[in-house]
This record gives structure tokens, C-alpha cells and sequence, in this order.
């Protein structure tokens, strides 16, 4: 839900039911902030703020931003960081605010290369994931055409299908969806887990071959397929 | 005009595995093919390959002077004595790693890339600065690994950085990366004591470019500070000329070492057929 008031500010309530909501101010003037915060329905259930200075280029001082910050305090939300930060990153550093960014995360692989394609919501890894690196497919299924090596991680929102040798740990339903699966051809994984329910090596059954690994009433199963 | 210079970082991740008896061996091996090769020891403090390649005495500067601007590179360059096309560049003894940059580094690739067909980037052994930067300009690598667990763990590690960590793959180019297996005993993986190659190959899923079998001649060559490659007459050094043919690109299968009787054994044999 997002409201915009006279003054340009844009107040946003995230459709992902995070208690945060993102503040994007049209100026620097705090009293259309205060006057946006009173116009939000679901105040209390908020307990966090990001500020996007997309309209701000640059502040004289550092004052105003401490001003927001105290403004968000007053009505309990803590001001967890910064978008677009602009000409303003040195202001928010001193105040020690964090710069947030809309893309990922630097990844420990190149993730990037790896994936075929930015469109697909699948992400597939055409070479091995080794020792001590770590693959996340943050949008849907991860497919590993090379070996998972022991001490490599696979992650992904959703299920997880490997082809070569799955040694490594598996992380299936990251994000808590409780419907991924793992697939694995052949191999005997260090860790397998589906919607945070997990199982240590000895707890899987060592039956070489392919295997389905899913939940079942918040139960881990294993399958031999 | 020249031909683009390779840049070959030999690495492991694991220390002892035979790295710098390899680029020592190695590099001689393509100097003795008439290729401009210099071997760089990216091992400061723990300086070695001057001693296998017999040159710890011919060493006044080194890489950290270089970079710190108190030499230039032709006064810390050392030409070996047996092979004109060959020369050293030796690491500091009393610095540490962090006398080394990546734009320091980067300048004296540039410099020697000039000048020389062959780079070889004897690596440290772990996974810190010193073995990033030995690999962060290379556009190939030599894996050595041990037929054994911790070692072959190790490299696959270190395959992983390569992959990751180094400028030809954050420009999402290809290193070429090869596999060398060094200190193989035939009769211990008949016994199943040690993992075998094809089972190395299988974990660590790159092209094989030579197995090294253990040997006297190694030590030997150490010692006396002749990289074993020049003793043509020992197993390991045909089996390192060998690997140098294929990383010119030589279409030649890899010799796999077999079990050797000893003399006794050999004796103990013919009698005992002779009792039969």
C-alpha cells in the first residue's frame, strides 16, 4: 500500500508484510513526514523505516537527517537505512545510517556468470559448485548440472535439483516454502534442508542413487526414486 | 610480433604437495623447449624456489624491492646458469605477504609479460593474499594435489577462488585449469592406500595434464639444487617433460606410473618361478 500526500511524499507499506514501512520524502521539510506518519492506517503494527533520498540530491548538513531519525523515533520505528544516498553518503556515514541497495548482496561466487538467464526465474549452474563456495537462487529453483563438492552449499527459494554429485549441503525452501523439494542423481549430501527442517548426514539414509528429499506435515522425508 | 604470454599460476592450497618442486620443473622444462620463461616466488618469507633452482646465493634484490621501487626489475631478475631462456624472480625472506600489492604485482606481470612466453606463478601454500595475488593475473593454472584426502579437498577449494576470486573471472573469462597429480606410489594404490587418479579426476572434474610418481630423484634434485626436470634419466623428470609437451598443447596420452619391483623382489621372483 502506498500513499502519497500533497507534498510529494510517498509513504509505503510493503505488500510483503514486513513490519517496515519506506519513507520517500519530495523535500526536506520534516512536518510533511510527521503529517504522513499520522496518515498511516496500521501504524502501530510498524516497527522499522527506510528513507529513500531519490528526491534529495544533496543535504547542507547532517541535521535533517537526524531530525527524521528522531521524528521516526518518537513514533517508534527505527530507521534501519538509506536508498539512493546520492551526494548525502558521506552525511550518512557520519551518522552511521546504513546505505541499503535494491540489487543483491555480493555474492561469494560469481553468481552472475553462472546464470543463464536474468528472465528465467530458475537459476542454472552449468560448472561444479566446490569447496567453500555457495550458490543462491533467490528467485525459484536451483538446477546444479555439475557436482555439489563437500563443503559447497547450494541454496534456493524453492526446490533444488542437482546432477551431478550432491555432497555438499542443500538448502531447499529458504524462504520458508514448505512445498521444495531436492532432487539429487547420485551422491551422499553433508546437510539437507527443506523450509528449515534439517537433516544431518547421519540422518540420511545412505541408499546411493536418486533421491527426493520433501516435507510431508512438517516432516523431512527421503525417497528413493 | 610475440605471442600472447601465458601466465601459469601453480597452486594447491595445501602446503608440501611439491608446488615449487613443479614450477621449478616446469619452467625448465619449457626453457628447455626454447620458450622465454620466468618463474615468479610469490612465497615471501618462506623463500624457496632459489633453492631448488640453485641460485640462493645469486640473490640481491627481490619481487618486495621491486614493488617498493628500491630495484628495478632487471637488477632482481636472476638468469639461470644451465638455460639462457630461463630466469628467476625471487621472493623476500625477512618481509611478509603484506609487502605484496595487487597493482605492484600487476605492474611487474605487465613488465615481464614483454619480455617472456612463460610467466610461472609459484603460489604459497593456503588460501590468503599471497595465493590470490600468485593467481589473480593468470590465464592458466596447474592444480598439484596428492593422492590423499585433504589435499584433494584443498584444491577444490582453490578451484573454487580461481573461478571466483581472480580477474579473469570477475571479467567472466575462462581459466584454463589443469590437474597434476604429484607424489603418486603405484604399489599403494594397487593396495588401495591412496586414492587413485581416475577417482582424483572424478572429484576435482578438470583435464589431467601429468602424474608425477614418487621418487628418490625428487629429493635428490632438491638437494642439489637441479630442478629434476634436467635429469633425464629419472622417472620424475620424464614424467614432468612429459607434462610440459602437454601444456604446449602436444597431443601425448599420460603416462600412468606402474608398480616397479625391486631388485630383491625382482630376484625373489625369478626364484620362485624357478621353484615352480
Amino acid at each position: 500500500m502506498s500513499i502519497e500526500l500533497d507534498s510529494g511524499t510517498i509513504l509505503n507499506t510493503q505488500e510483503k508484510n514486513l513490519p517496515y514501512i519506506s519513507i520517500t520524502p519530495h523535500n526536506v521539510k520534516s512536518q510533511y513526514l510527521i503529517e504522513a506518519l499520522s496518515k498511516l492506517p496500521n501504524r502501530s503494527q510498524m516497527i522499522a523505516a527506510t528513507l529513500d533520498l531519490i528526491n534529495i540530491k544533496t543535504l547542507e548538513s547532517p541535521a535533517w537527517l537526524r531530525q527524521i531519525r528522531a521524528t521516526l523515533r518518537q513514533n517508534n520505528l527505527d530507521l534501519i537505512g538509506v536508498f539512493n544516498p546520492q551526494l548525502n553518503l558521506e552525511i550518512c556515514k557520519s551518522l552511521k545510517i546504513p546505505v541499503l541497495s535494491e540489487t543483491t548482496p555480493h555474492s561469494p561466487t560469481s553468481l552472475a556468470q553462472r546464470i543463464s538467464s536474468d528472465h528465467s526465474k530458475s537459476t542454472i549452474i552449468t560448472k561444479p559448485v566446490r569447496s567453500g563456495q555457495q550458490v543462491y537462487a533467490k528467485n525459484g529453483d536451483l538446477i546444479v548440472q555439475g557436482s555439489l563438492s563437500n563443503g559447497g552449499e547450494a541454496a534456493a527459494k524453492n526446490s533444488i535439483y542437482i546432477y551431478g554429485k550432491a555432497n555438499g549441503k542443500i538448502i531447499a525452501g529458504a524462504n520458508g516454502n514448505t512445498h521444495a523439494r531436492i532432487y539429487i542423481t547420485q551422491g551422499y549430501p553433508e546437510l539437507v534442508s527443506v523450509a528449515g527442517i534439517t537433516w544431518l548426514a547421519e540422518d540420511i539414509s545412505t541408499a546411493h542413487g536418486p533421491n527426493v528429499f520433501y516435507l510431508n506435515d512438517g516432516q523431512l522425508i527421503q525417497e528413493k526414486l | 610480433m610475440k605471442n600472447a604470454t601465458e601466465i601459469i599460476v601453480i597452486t594447491s592450497g595445501k602446503g608440501g604437495v611439491g608446488k615449487t618442486t613443479s614450477s621449478a620443473a616446469i619452467a625448465g622444462g619449457l626453457a628447455l623447449k626454447g620458450k622465454k620463461t620466468v618463474v615468479i616466488d610469490f612465497d615471501v618469507g618462506l623463500r624457496n624456489v632459489d633453492l631448488i633452482m640453485g641460485c640462493e646465493r645469486r640473490v640481491v634484490y627481490d619481487i618486495v624491492n621491486v614493488i617498493q621501487g628500491e630495484a628495478n626489475l632487471n637488477q632482481a631478475l636472476i638468469k639461470d646458469k644451465r638455460s639462457d631462456n630461463l630466469y628467476i624472480l625471487p621472493a623476500s625472506q625477512t618481509r611478509d605477504k603484506d609487502a605484496l600489492s595487487l597493482e605492484g604485482v600487476g605492474n611487474i606481470l605487465e613488465q615481464l609479460s614483454k619480455r617472456f612466453d612463460f610467466i610461472i606463478c609459484d603460489s604459497p601454500a593456503g588460501i590468503e593474499k599471497g595465493a590470490q595475488l600468485a593467481m589473480h593475473f593468470a590465464s592458466q593454472a596447474i592444480i598439484v594435489t596428492n593422492p590423499e584426502i585433504s589435499s584433494i579437498r584443498d584444491s577444490d577449494r582453490v578451484l573454487g577462488l580461481l573461478n571466483s576470486k581472480t580477474l579473469r573471472a570477475m571479467k567472466n573469462q575462462e581459466i584454463t585449469e589443469h590437474l597434476l597429480i604429484t607424489r603418486y606410489d603405484a604399489q599403494r594404490v594397487a593396495t588401495k592406500d591412496m586414492i587413485s587418479h581416475d577417482d582424483i579426476q572424478e572429484i576435482l572434474a578438470i583435464d589431467l595434464i601429468g602424474i608425477i610418481p614418487e621418487s628418490k630423484s625428487v629429493l635428490n634434485a632438491s638437494n642439489t639444487g637441479e630442478p629434476v626436470i634436467f635429469n633425464t634419466e629419472s622417472d620424475a623428470g620424464k614424467a614432468y617433460a612429459e607434462t610440459v609437451r602437454r601444456l604446449l598443447g602436444e597431443k601425448v596420452s599420460v603416462t600412468i606410473p606402474s608398480i616397479k619391483k625391486s631388485l630383491l623382489q625382482r630376484v625373489l621372483g625369478f626364484k620362485s618361478k624357478e621353484e615352480a
